[in-house]
């Protein structure tokens, strides 16, 4: 009885996995058809936005991106490490927002100075969040004196929606753009203990946007 | 006289056990939110402008301790007097720091007095959005050299945590605060030339240098 069991149960559990995949489209834009290179000397630091007032691109994310690019070819400087050696130019209340502001900001000598010590050739900011939708289904837990237990099942999508724009500091435009879009939806199911499926939406989003950024700069 | 079972004993053992747990738990979810803030800004990048002043920072100002709500208390005094002498050192040339209203001041010398006038907290459970925030609202007075008050300059600075998730009340109330007394330094180079007592004092600061 146990054995006919088996291969079905084996089958519900392999549709559940399956079922948590994340659908990732990444869309790529460029300004040019020139190779976006970056000498041996060259950094370039990866910025999130935190200039909207009702999310902000999260540090975690910005700093995944980061380590997705880096390598011995291509250094990245850590975004705090960035932001604390302009202080307080990228600030969210003043960082530039166009590159008509960052022409602007490089015309003040002292910033140019610093940003040519760092050997910065190019920023890339990261703007986008993850949000999710509201849950459906029903999932309850009780806890009596004979024990406890969850029951029920509930499901909620995710989506990770996230743009890298990149500037080039030494020509002072944008040499390109990288949109990443991952969806998913997640389960809990309450088998008395409660069982999450969890869609991985936002680490998917950023093994795209990393891996794409990170062919740009190989080239 | 009787005797009690053992078993009774630990009933009533157990029963004043969970009254105790409860009370505890209960006072945890009540008790305030007491933080320090501890920020410490980086250097400024910008060059000093010319002229001397002193930046009169009182012992309310050393040492305020904000109570934005009845649930919170911020002891700013230490971090915001570091910030706003770390600040005004890299924007003036010649600047002291002093803890009392000076007698006189030399000719041409400028007296800037901040004063922390309001502090407010927004935690998602009132705002419905995901992040907690704290502004500051600072005033800037500004003395000429005969101790006359010249202006006063209205300053807010803005900081948020960029969301809630598992974070304790107080680690994102510090996060916060720590984020608005960054936004100090940029919104004081910001305004440094929009305040028009400021503008004229530095315009003749420029005029007297050979």
């Amino acid at each position: 009885m146990s054995a006919r069991y088996t291969p079905l149960t084996a089958v519900v559990l392999a549709l559940l996995l399956s079922a948590c995949g994340a659908i990732t489209t990444v869309d790529e834009y460029r300004s040019s058809d020139n190779p976006i290179s970056i000498a041996d000397d060259e950094q370039l630091t990866i910025l999130g936005r935190r200039d909207s007032g009702h999310y902000e691109t999260d540090r975690e994310f910005v700093d995944c991106i980061g380590s997705k690019v880096a390598s011995a070819k291509v250094k990245v400087v850590p975004e705090q490490a960035f932001i604390d050696a302009i202080y307080p130019w990228f600030e969210p209340r003043v960082a530039p927002k166009t590159l008509g502001a960052l022409r602007n900001l490089l015309a003040n000598p002292l910033i140019e100075a610093r940003l040519n010590e760092l050997n910065l050739r190019y920023l890339v900011w990261v703007d986008g969040s993850t949000e999710s939708a509201t849950a459906s289904g029903s999932l309850s837990c009780a806890v009596g004196p004979g024990g406890g237990g969850c029951f029920g099942f509930a499901q909620w999508d995710k989506s990770s929606i996230y743009e890298a724009i990149i500037w080039d500091l030494r020509q002072r435009t944008e040499r390109g753009r990288v949109r990443v879009d991952s969806q998913g939806t997640s389960y809990l199911i309450g088998a008395v203990a409660p069982i999450p499926l969890l869609t991985p939406v936002k680490s998917d989003a950023c093994a795209g946007l990393g891996g794409q950024l990170r062919d740009y700069f190989a080239e | 006289m009787t005797c009690q079972p053992p078993t009774r004993k630990r009933n009533a053992a157990h029963r004043y056990a969970a009254l105790l747990l409860s009370a505890l738990l209960l006072y945890g979810c009540a008790s305030s939110s007491q933080i320090t803030a501890t920020t410490v800004l980086p250097p400024a990048v910008t060059a000093p402008h010319p002229g001397s002043a002193l930046l009169w920072l009182d012992e309310e100002f050393r040492s305020a301790n904000s109570r934005p709500n009845a649930h919170t208390s911020i002891a700013l005094g230490a971090a915001q007097s570091a910030a706003f002498s770390q600040i005004f050192t890299a924007m003036l040339a010649e600047l002291t720091v002093v803890a009392e209203r000076p007698e006189q001041l030399a000719p041409g010398q400028l007296l800037i007095r901040p004063r922390l006038r309001e502090v407010q907290v927004a935690a998602p459970s009132e705002t419905y959005l995901n992040v907690y925030e704290v502004w500051f609202k600072y005033s800037l007075q500004f003395y000429d050299d005969q101790l006359q008050l010249l202006d006063e300059w209205f300053m807010p600075a803005y900081g948020k945590t960029p969301d809630n998730f598992m974070l304790a009340r107080s680690s994102a109330i510090e996060r916060a605060t720590d984020t608005a007394l960054r936004d100090v330094g940029a919104k004081l180079l910001i305004d440094f030339h929009r305040i028009p007592a400021l503008e004229q004092w530095l315009y003749q600061q420029r005029e007297q240098q050979p």
